[in-house]
């Protein structure tokens, strides 16, 4: 039976191997069905769940946060996000590019968190839009074909759906400015 | 800014501004700091939000959140969770190395017991075998369907799916056989063979049973699959009596799925 949510973050953060140990037991499997189904292997999958307890651990020392929804997902987000990262890395490399350095894991994880910590800003203000901004957005970012996006939001024509998608766009980049974080993550 | 500087803006983005545009617009960015970083901030945020299978946040090595959480990573506390975690990390998947190996010698310690088994059936001794040894005795992969899907809807995660269940990743699998269940437009009622399985071998009898009871109630020309596996996995689990109400729904009809060794347990069973 998996703990109540709230010890496996407490747990992770203290060092307990018991809890550790559950946290791969029941998360790893989900975690690793992804990164194979994304161009990824059991090794990558181990690394970046690895890493992503490394980055939550080391995030929650420095500054503690809150989790808004269940350990779970946000340790899937964290690990996605990671894996997301990952294949942009391993793009350049691909095409040699001369940006790609050797970099430590400390360094890596710095910057991970500084990229999650970015990430959770803006889905944040993205979830503050009203709902049809907020909506209309998610599909839009989900890349839902013009054609459908007027059908489901009974826009006249791709000209007005497209101007509104700029007006929201416009809308939350004016609202993560506002937001005290943005200077701290972006500057 | 007005929209024609976020149409440009998005333009530049997507790769849709003209040579000429975006020569202006990149001379732009180098002469104007405030507008290169409204830009970036485009560029993120389209990135970040968007379903792409990557992203790009150019973090600044000066940036000051970056100093701190490399400075706590490069602490002596970061290096000990490290370590620890590292340690977790390998204790763990070592246990699943020695499980994968206790399966694979559990299933030769099997194969040949139920060699041992069958050659003292057939010559001397011809006793009558305990649940778990009918278990091993009768079950084998062999009896798994082949599964052909005739739609395209989840047929990712089915095949994954069959391929985790093979790798004896069960619980990989399990999400697998989930996914497609919530996916496609019409289930393939075989399919549940192979999710029961998965969950009996995480030890999840109760939904290891409504899966193969959920084959044995369709009306796939093969739904006795889930009277024979349900049975087969009472016996697995010494519950002799619920085996046999399983056994005996099977050799009411000589066309269910193993009609002649469900008699033949069933008299061993008396």
């Amino acid at each position: 039976m998996h703990i109540e949510d709230p010890d496996y973050l407490e747990g992770l953060i203290r060092g307990d191997k018991k809890i550790i140990l559950q946290i791969y037991e029941f998360f790893f499997p989900k975690v690793n069905g992804f990164i194979k189904s994304n161009k990824g292997t059991r090794d990558d999958a181990e690394d970046i769940f690895h890493n992503a307890l490394f980055q939550i651990t080391v995030r929650y020392k420095r500054e503690k946060f809150e989790i808004n929804t269940s350990f779970e997902a946000y340790l899937f987000t964290v690990c996605k996000n990671l894996w997301r990262k990952e294949l942009n890395f391993s793009k350049k490399r691909v095409r040699k590019n001369p940006e790609i350095e050797l970099v430590s894991v400390e360094s890596i994880t710095a910057k991970s968190i500084l990229e999650q910590q970015r990430w959770e800003l803006f889905d944040e203000k993205l979830e503050e839009l009203s709902p049809n901004c907020r909506d209309l957005l998610k599909a839009y970012f989900k890349q839902k074909p013009y054609e459908e996006i007027i059908e489901s939001f009974g826009y006249a024509n791709e000209n007005t759906a497209f101007q509104r998608v700029f007006k929201c766009k416009a809308k939350l980049i004016k609202i993560i400015k506002e937001d005290d974080r943005f200077r701290k993550l972006m500057k | 800014m007005n929209s024609k500087t976020q149409d440009q803006i998005e333009k530049y983005l997507n790769g849709g501004l003209s040579k000429e545009e975006t020569k202006d617009f990149e001379l732009k960015l180098n002469e104007n700091y405030e507008f290169a970083e409204e830009v970036k901030l485009y560029k993120y945020v389209n990135e970040g939000l968007g379903e792409e299978s990557w992203f790009e946040m150019g973090i600044e090595k000066d940036n000051i959140q970056y100093q701190m959480m490399l400075k706590a990573a490069n602490s002596s506390e970061g290096q000990k969770t490290q370590r620890d975690l590292l340690e977790a990390k390998e204790v763990y998947f070592a246990k699943q190395r020695q499980a994968k190996q206790r399966r694979r010698i559990y299933v030769a310690i099997s194969s040949a017991a139920a060699a041992l088994l069958f050659l003292l059936m057939t010559t001397v001794l011809a006793p009558s075998q305990s649940s778990d040894e009918l278990f091993v005795a009768h079950f084998t992969n062999n009896d798994m369907p082949s599964l052909v899907s005739r739609s395209n809807d989840g047929v990712n995660d089915l095949f994954k799916g069959i391929q985790a269940y093979n790798n004896e990743n069960y619980k990989e699998a399990i999400n697998y056989f989930d996914n497609y269940y919530t996916e496609a437009n019409a289930i393939n009622p075989l399919v549940y063979s192979y999710s029961g399985w998965a969950y009996a071998y995480t030890g999840d009898d109760k939904k290891a049973f409504s899966d193969f009871n959920k084959l044995a109630d369709s009306d796939h020309l093969d739904s006795s699959k889930g009277l024979w596996f349900n049975a087969l996995l009472h016996l697995k689990l010494n519950e002799t009596k619920e085996a046999k109400s399983s056994l005996q729904k099977i050799v009411v009809d000589e066309n269910n799925f193993k009609f002649a060794e469900a008699k033949e347990i069933l008299a061993d069973l008396k």
